[in-house]
């Protein structure tokens, strides 16, 4: 009988070293060391769609509803060029998060070196932009100033 | 509003400018050639290479899609320009507007260049060595385009600065 998509994804965290744990239907849950500190993850395998949907929290909030708009910029300004995934922010709770999809289609394989550099994605652009989401979010650093520490250049208002 | 040119699309992408005249791995340039000739698709550019334009007729008229592929590390990539116009004075707003449509998907980001003003979907696949399917690459551009239909009106009355982005998010989420 084949494996589930589900199975598939508990199997291949499994040989990769990782200790995920059911998190309801068709969810897990589970940590990824980063260089800020460790990363709650959870990963929603969709069965039916022959998807996977990986969310990782970043540690940074921002609390202050007006400074929801420079670290929208921020996340813009930083997030062009991304090849893969993307960090979101949750306007109206301030929420932070890095997510990925990958939508297989009825006949992709979902081996561990995929499954693998989702994660290692996820925690290379949370680490990559944690020092400018702290610095927009908590210290009140103007978004252009916080992607230039990073690299990345576009034109000031 | 711009159809995206695709020597400075690619020249963008970090890491893949050097890329452009490079061969596609074997395993990818068939995945996405077969893919081209399954769907009927006609590629404007030489799909030897690393970059590729065709377009997609949607609901709200045609999507002009780039695809790109590269290796080390190993990527597909969609890429489809919104045909919608961005005041420079209300970018804040869209920056709103977009984090709110992005924290409602799954697959796709919907992304501004804060300088230039391009707004675009893009979606991104890792092989990391392991098969492209056509239905995957069908799914990769239908999640890219997927955003740009249902979200068309709230980016145009937003990028116009004609209404307010929590507002017309909330009409778009009501018309599912």
């Amino acid at each position: 009988m084949t494996d589930t998509l589900y199975q598939t994804a508990v199997g291949a965290l499994e040989r990769l070293g990782r200790a995920p744990i059911a998190d309801g239907p068709g969810a897990l849950t589970l940590v990824l060391e980063g260089t800020h500190g460790p990363y709650a993850a959870r990963l929603r395998v969709d069965d039916e769609r022959r998807a996977l949907f990986l969310h990782v929290a970043s540690p940074v909030r921002v609390d202050k509803p007006l400074r929801r708009y420079p670290v929208a910029e921020l996340i813009l300004r930083t997030g062009f060029g991304l090849p893969v995934g993307g960090i979101d922010l949750a306007f109206d709770t301030g929420e932070l998060r890095y997510r990925v999809g990958v939508d297989l289609g009825e006949d992709g394989v979902l081996g561990d070196a995929r499954l693998g550099r989702l994660l290692d994605g996820a925690v290379a652009v949370l680490d990559w932009v944690h020092p400018a989401l702290a610095a927009v979010a908590v210290e009140a650093e103007d978004p252009y100033f916080a992607a230039k520490e990073l690299g990345v250049e576009q034109p000031h208002d | 509003m711009t159809d995206l040119d695709l020597e400075r699309l690619v020249g963008e992408l970090r890491g893949i400018a050097g890329q452009l005249a490079a061969r596609l791995p074997p395993g990818l340039a068939d995945a996405v050639q077969a893919w081209a000739a399954a769907r009927g698709v006609e590629l404007t550019s030489r799909p030897d290479l690393a970059a590729m334009r065709f377009v997609v007729d949607g609901a709200r008229g045609p999507h002009p899609v780039y695809l790109v592929a590269r290796d080390q590390p190993s990527q597909v990539l969609c890429y489809v320009p919104a045909q919608v116009e961005i005041d420079p004075d209300v970018r804040s707003m869209v920056g709103e507007l977009l984090a709110r449509i992005n924290w409602s998907l799954d697959v796709a980001h919907v992304e501004l260049n804060w300088g230039t003003r391009e707004l675009r979907s893009r979606v991104g696949l890792d092989v990391a060595g392991e098969r492209v399917t056509p239905a995957m690459i069908d799914r990769l551009v239908a999640n890219a385009i997927a955003p740009l239909e249902r979200y068309h009106d709230a980016l145009v009355a937003v990028g116009d600065g004609s209404e307010l982005p929590h507002t017309a998010f909330a009409a778009a989420a009501a018309a599912d």
